[in-house]
């Protein structure tokens, strides 16, 4: 270990020869945050980080705070304890010095003042925030909202004035307890002197201890006037990358406030990571690598939140790694991040394996025998990109990623009644036949008016009553956002709070709907001839912002947006929903582009660049956030062309990965080192069966022929796409098609289903007929095998089968009995 | 993802959540302060034994839960008021049973003689009047959030106790993680009920589906055949041996892909489709639900009815280590359009088709159960939406009564002989110990040994308790 950190150092010097260090880069590579520290009254602390080997690259870069030594030049001022550990003991001034094993040091002056000074604690800055550390407000303990054995506190802190009453004014309490303040409650209770059934929080000598412990002593003071607001958490390092040996680093937040104070707060946060599988982080910040891979670390102080972003890198170098030449910025990105993480990428899906998932993929549908024969002898260099392009222009594309964009948009006859179920589909399907650009897309939806028979972009607008459902959809879908939780409290992981939930419900506070039809909720289902009409009335009431109880303006994430201006002496009325619209398409909008572009990227991959796709926050954390970045601008400057990106994203080396994995990729899923097998969706699954066996399924009130992928309304009674999970189009989101791991129910429609067993013993199926034209065994184990897995058998597999066949009495059914096999084998079930 | 229970709240006494949820449960019983060190004492045994501080807790090994869609008439049934005035009391009498001081109607004479082992409670009450919402509320201990009058059940419904069950206790043992009889429940107008299912928990956990018996139509399957599910039969020319070398032919297949592919993903579907197969083709899955071999004298103790060899099959079910079977009421042929929504002809219904069958394959379960001593770790639970007005009607039927309706619970710790609770002198409000619903399922689900405040994520994450009710400590 010691040579390798020399060899570090030596590098660092080498390369930057002798004097060429930047002067703020310090003594020989070793960095101390923050390089000067105030302390003002007893109970501040201050939290050194540092740094060795900071020479802004990373492989040296390693966190010394709690190996470096420190000492203070006055202990009767500052004491500096072990893991930079800075207390106050007297005012003046000194200096802390920091020394690592090498010797090298730096010199951190401190200043230290108003120790005879009676500082209260705090309700509001520290009280508020052990409560909040220790979970005590948590959802599972007393922030659930009948409390916890009859003690409410809000939930996550967020209303610091009902918790203070709840403490300090409760009739029967005796949670604080003034004349003899150790036996309050609140501390007999969080420190397990008295049983808890949340167990011992802290301990009667610990900093925290102290905190609420003084509070009660100097009289519940609540400093609701003179506490100033938290304005914003600083959070360092707020990215980096460590290489082993380095496999742990120290975080340090500062709280900045509105009078312009500061405070190092690093003890009162909240921590948490986004992916428990690479690292894990202290109740006091250090965070310290399990495997390689990246992660955010949530931060939560009072009502802000903070996130850091670490990646640990692999231990070994990574030069060895080789990548397919780049076929663009998409192949080049994942590959540096794979390079970077030390992750092979695995080689090149064969002609069998890409074919099949292309056309799946864009089409939904197999490869014919035929089709795969001519691929298979095809030698031109160029196939697949033919392919590909020839693919998109295919009607059945439409079909599918029609179908993509009504699952999520809940279209269907429950929530839109039989006609406009049709029409709507229909409206879908035009804009992904004629190109319309999908910002377009959204904006026709998201400003629809007038009747939905002539305008069923409005038949958006009828799967949700209420402003706030429309707004969560909107959020959801468009920008990539779930604001549920902002509904009745600020989000517990994000920024969201209640006054961007409410700002947005207010866009949609004077939607109207009018007319005979299926309201919202699906009643009057039964109205056939439905001429609903979506209106905007600008005298409806106000959205009201229930905490508050006063109304709110529509405001987008905090940003006002322009109303459009109503032209003089015109009668036109104010709609909101057009500054949304704009607003939610503009290019500087960092939301749109690259939800729609991580939704594209999704569907081809099986997992969002972001994962879950509508869940964007800065605690989930993209996989790879410059392939996202490129991937959005990608989209927009192609003026949101969807086959633009399909075919970027079919094109490259990256998409053409096989399944099969190769020695260190065999756990990755979220860097696209290799192809991820899934199985097929219900209705491609239904389709693939029908096309094989040549006979299709009927479908009650469509004409015959009609693919799944094709019917406008979830509700057709199929027990096959049942059991496969169909979409009922219930809510907004992709999760509704369960993707992850099959069902009991799944795989007895395979082994005994009436769908599967039909198809096969249909005496006019595909093997009839091939039986008809006395195909001999071979011929006919081929085609099966062309057509199902989308490639020739295997020697050995078609040894077997023949002599299956030989042996059975009953030739169709032995042949049968292969068919069946292959629709029961995992490459026709997988799209790989 | 992000977890909520980052390390920062991770309890520092080295307690796991679920732990900490156990140590929860312990308020909902009423151990509180007066009580410390009884909690401590429980606190210290949390690894182990839950019984001290939690009586019965997971004591339900297996659970019936008899569901009477359409609210049996309390009053008529386990609730009966003699001396209610003449246009509330109906015609039925009560007669004694075999535990003193304890009657119920004289429809149902076998039932009597099996007082003992369950308990009667009679003051559950309510204010959902509607059918559909509050079927999503009995069977899921969860308030149905009613978005419109359009009710049908949706994926954002809360899960039903089976799903719940297989949720968070999950058993590989080749058998359903809970079956469904006799069908599916629908509404008049076709609409599915809410609560029969997965719920926000997915499809995954949706009931293993016996289809018995057409949702409407009166069966043509006077032999109950279909007792033994579709979806596991096999189809015509197909046979277990048959079936066994298609599989062979698939391992040939499969063989390249397992050797090449070590993602994972496929090896799950594997352990699926072995499930799926050995369902089919294990003798010891298909004989479980095979009614046609058990004794004729059995299967006639039980009725030949619906009901009846639903609740054999049942127990049959359990038997065999299916942890859970709702058993959904219907009426036998030719009345298997209508459950037991009264608002006509109550009395000749009840004297006809509702009664009797219950009577009988009721009273023949208790009593097996009893004898084969299964009783003791096995929760029945008898119940409906609610029940029925006071005052009979002019079409001679009563109409939904929520303020008040009795339920039966037996075994699995419940103490039998007793009624808990008690309604006014016309069964019309309740005047002693009121139950709610969610309370009542919450007790269900602590004799199954699921804490309620046990949390389960919706698709979008959110979390749920399991019931937001308070197990009846005086009935367990």
């Amino acid at each position: 270990m010691r040579t390798v950190r020399w060899i570090g150092f030596l590098s660092l010097v080498l390369v930057f020869g002798a004097g060429a260090l930047p002067a703020t880069l310090l003594a020989e590579g070793l960095d101390v945050q923050p390089s000067r520290v105030e302390l003002r009254g007893q109970r501040d602390q201050q939290r050194l980080v540092v740094t060795g080997g900071s020479d802004g690259s990373s492989e040296s870069i390693r966190d010394l705070t709690h190996a470096a030594q420190y000492s203070s030049s006055d202990s009767s001022i500052v004491e500096a304890r072990a893991g930079g550990v800075l207390l106050p003991r007297g005012n003046g001034t000194a200096v802390v010095r920091v020394r690592n094993a090498d010797g090298v040091t730096v010199d951190v002056p401190v200043e230290v003042s108003a120790m005879d000074v009676a500082l209260a604690v705090s309700f509001r800055h520290s009280v508020a925030a052990v409560l909040g550390k220790h979970g005590c407000n948590s959802g599972a303990c007393h922030g659930s909202p009948k409390g916890k054995n009859g003690f409410r506190l809000s939930l996550r802190g967020h209303d610091p004035d009902l918790d203070y009453e709840t403490l300090t004014r409760e009739v029967v309490s005796r949670r604080t307890n003034l004349s003899t303040p150790e036996d309050s409650l609140m501390l007999l209770k969080a420190t397990g002197i008295v049983a808890h059934q949340g167990g011992k929080r802290f301990s009667t000598d610990s900093k925290d201890y102290g905190f609420l412990h003084d509070w009660i002593v100097e009289g519940l003071n609540d400093d609701r006037e003179a506490a100033a607001p938290l304005v914003r958490l600083e959070v360092f390092p707020s990215r980096r990358a460590l290489r082993p040996p380095a496999a742990s680093q120290q975080l340090l937040i500062t709280a900045h406030y509105a009078d312009g104070s500061r405070r190092d707060v690093t003890d009162l946060c909240v921590y948490s990571v986004s992916d428990k599988e690479i690292a894990d982080v202290g109740v006091l910040g250090l965070v310290e690598r399990k495997s390689k891979g990246e992660v955010a670390v949530l931060v939560r102080y009072l009502d802000q939140m903070r996130t850091a972003r670490l990646t640990f890198l692999p231990e070994e170098a990574t030069d060895h790694l080789t990548y397919p030449k780049p076929q663009s910025y998409i192949d080049q990105l994942v590959f540096d991040k794979l390079r970077l993480l030390g992750i092979p990428a695995s080689p090149r899906a064969d002609d069998n394996e890409f074919l099949r998932r292309v056309y799946l993929d864009t089409i939904s549908l197999l490869p014919t025998s035929a089709q795969v024969r001519a691929f298979l002898s095809d030698s031109t260099p160029d196939k697949r990109a033919r392919l590909i392009d020839g693919l998109l222009e295919r009607p059945e594309f439409v079909d599918y990623w029609s179908m993509k964009w009504l699952d999520v948009l809940s279209s269907s006859r429950k929530n839109l009644g039989g006609i406009a179920v049709h029409r709507f589909q229909r409206w879908v399907h035009n804009a992904i036949a004629s190109r319309m650009p999908l910002d377009e897309m959204v904006r026709q939806l998201v400003t629809a008016n007038g009747d939905v028979n002539q305008n069923p972009a409005g038949n958006f607008y009828r799967v949700a009553a209420e402003p706030h459902e429309r707004a969560e959809i909107t959020a959801q879908l468009f920008l990539g956002v779930r604001m549920e939780c902002a509904r009745c409290h600020n989000h517990p992981f994000e920024r969201w709070t209640q006054d961007d939930y409410y700002g947005m419900a207010a866009f949609f506070a004077g939607v109207k709907i009018k007319g005979p039809g299926p309201d919202a909720g699906g009643n009057n289902a039964k109205v056939k001839d439905d001429r609903q009409v979506v209106w905007y009335d600008a005298r409806a009431p106000k959205v009201t912002h229930p905490g508050r109880g006063t109304t709110v303006d529509p405001r987008a994430f905090g940003e006002d947006v322009p109303e459009e201006s109503a032209s003089a002496g015109s009668a036109r009325v104010l709609d909101p929903r057009q500054g949304l619209a704009r607003w939610l398409t503009s290019e500087s909008n960092p939301f749109f582009a690259p939800s729609v572009a991580n939704r594209i990227w999704y569907h081809l991959f099986g997992r969002g660049i972001v994962d879950p796709v509508d869940d964007f926050r800065d605690s989930n954390p993209p996989s790879n956030d410059e392939l996202l970045a490129a991937l959005a601008a990608d989209l927009a400057q192609s003026q949101f062309d969807l086959r633009h990106v399909i075919r970027q994203i079919l094109n490259s080396e990256t998409y053409q990965r096989t399944s099969r994995t190769v020695d260190g990729n065999e756990n990755d899923i979220k860097y696209f080192s290799h192809s991820v097998p899934r199985l097929l969706g219900a209705e491609q699954l239904l389709d693939s069966l029908c096309q094989v066996s040549g006979i299709p399924e009927t479908y009650e009130g469509f004409p015959p022929g009609t693919r799944a992928v094709q019917l406008p309304d979830p509700g057709v009674e199929n027990g096959f796409l049942a059991a496969f999970g169909k979409p009922q189009r219930n809510i907004a989101c992709e999760c509704e098609r369960e993707g992850d791991g099959a069902t009991i129910s799944q795989a007895l429609e395979m082994v005994r289903g009436d769908t599967v067993h039909a198809k096969i013993r249909n005496e006019k199926n595909t093997l009839g007929k091939m039986l008809e034209r006395k195909l001999g065994d071979d011929d006919v184990i081929n085609e099966l095998y062309l057509s199902t897995v989308s490639r020739p058998p295997r020697e050995a597999e078609k040894k077997t089968a023949l002599q299956f066949v030989a042996q059975s009495e009953d030739r169709r059914q032995a042949l049968e009995d292969v068919l069946w096999a292959l629709f029961n084998s995992k490459e026709f079930l997988f799209r790989r | 993802m992000l977890s909520i229970d980052g390390p920062a709240l991770r309890f520092c006494d080295g307690f796991s959540r679920r732990e900490f949820l156990r140590i929860g449960g312990l308020s909902t019983l009423g151990v509180g302060l007066p009580h410390l060190m009884e909690a401590q004492k429980a606190a210290a045994a949390l690894s182990g034994d839950n019984s001290r501080g939690l009586r019965h807790f997971g004591r339900a090994k297996r659970c019936i839960f008899l569901y009477m869609w359409g609210g049996p008439p309390h009053q008529d049934t386990f609730d009966l008021k003699p001396d209610a005035p003449r246009e509330h009391r109906g015609e039925f009498r009560p007669i004694p049973t075999n535990v003193q001081g304890i009657s119920i109607s004289d429809h149902l004479p076998l039932l009597a003689q099996q007082a003992d082992k369950y308990a009667i409670v009679r003051s559950l009450t309510h204010d959902e009047p509607d059918h559909i919402a509050q079927a999503h509320d009995v069977l899921t201990g969860n308030h149905y959030i009613k978005r419109s009058t359009f009710i049908t059940a949706r994926r954002t419904d809360h899960p039903h106790y089976g799903a719940v069950l297989a949720k968070l206790q999950p058993r590989n043992n080749g058998l359903p993680a809970y079956v469904q009889l006799p069908c599916l429940l629908r509404s008049n107008s076709g609409k599915v009920i809410p609560g029969q299912n997965g719920g926000f928990l997915g499809q995954k956990f949706d009931p293993f589906m016996v289809d018995a018996v057409p949702n409407k139509e009166p069966s043509q399957d006077p032999e109950f055949t279909r007792f033994s599910p579709s979806n596991i039969r096999l189809p015509g020319g197909l046979t277990v041996s048959r079936l066994q070398m298609r599989r062979s032919l698939v391992e040939t297949i499969d063989q390249h892909i397992r050797e090449t592919d070590r993602s994972g993903t496929l090896e799950s579907y594997d352990s699926i489709y072995q499930r799926a197969f050995s369902l089919v083709s294990s003798p010891q899955a298909r004989e479980a639900f095979d009614l046609s071999k058990v004794d004729p004298k059995v299967r006639d103790r039980y009725g030949r009815h619906t009901f009846g060899q639903g609740v054999l099959a049942a127990r049959r079910l359990v038997e065999a280590g299916v942890p859970l079977v709702t058993v959904y009421w219907r009426n036998g042929p030719p009345r298997s359009d209508i459950g037991w929504d009264n608002h006509i002809n109550n009395f000749p219904d009840l004297k006809k088709w509702q009664l009797p069958p219950n009577d009988r394959a009721v009273s023949a379960l208790l009593e097996d159960l009893h004898q084969s001593g299964l009783l003791d770790d096995t929760l029945v639970v008898w119940i409906g939406e609610f029940g029925r007005t006071p005052n009979i009607n002019r079409r001679g039927g009563r109409d939904h009564w929520p303020q008040a309706f009795s339920a039966l619970l037996a075994g699995a710790g419940i103490r039998g002989g007793e009624v808990y609770g008690a309604t006014d002198k016309s069964a019309a409000y309740v005047a002693d110990s009121p139950v709610s619903q969610i309370d009542l399922s919450a007790t269900i689900y602590h004799l199954l040994g699921i804490d309620v405040e046990t949390q389960l994520y919706d698709p979008l994450d959110r979390p749920h308790a399991v019931c937001k009710g308070t197990p009846v400590t005086g009935l367990l």
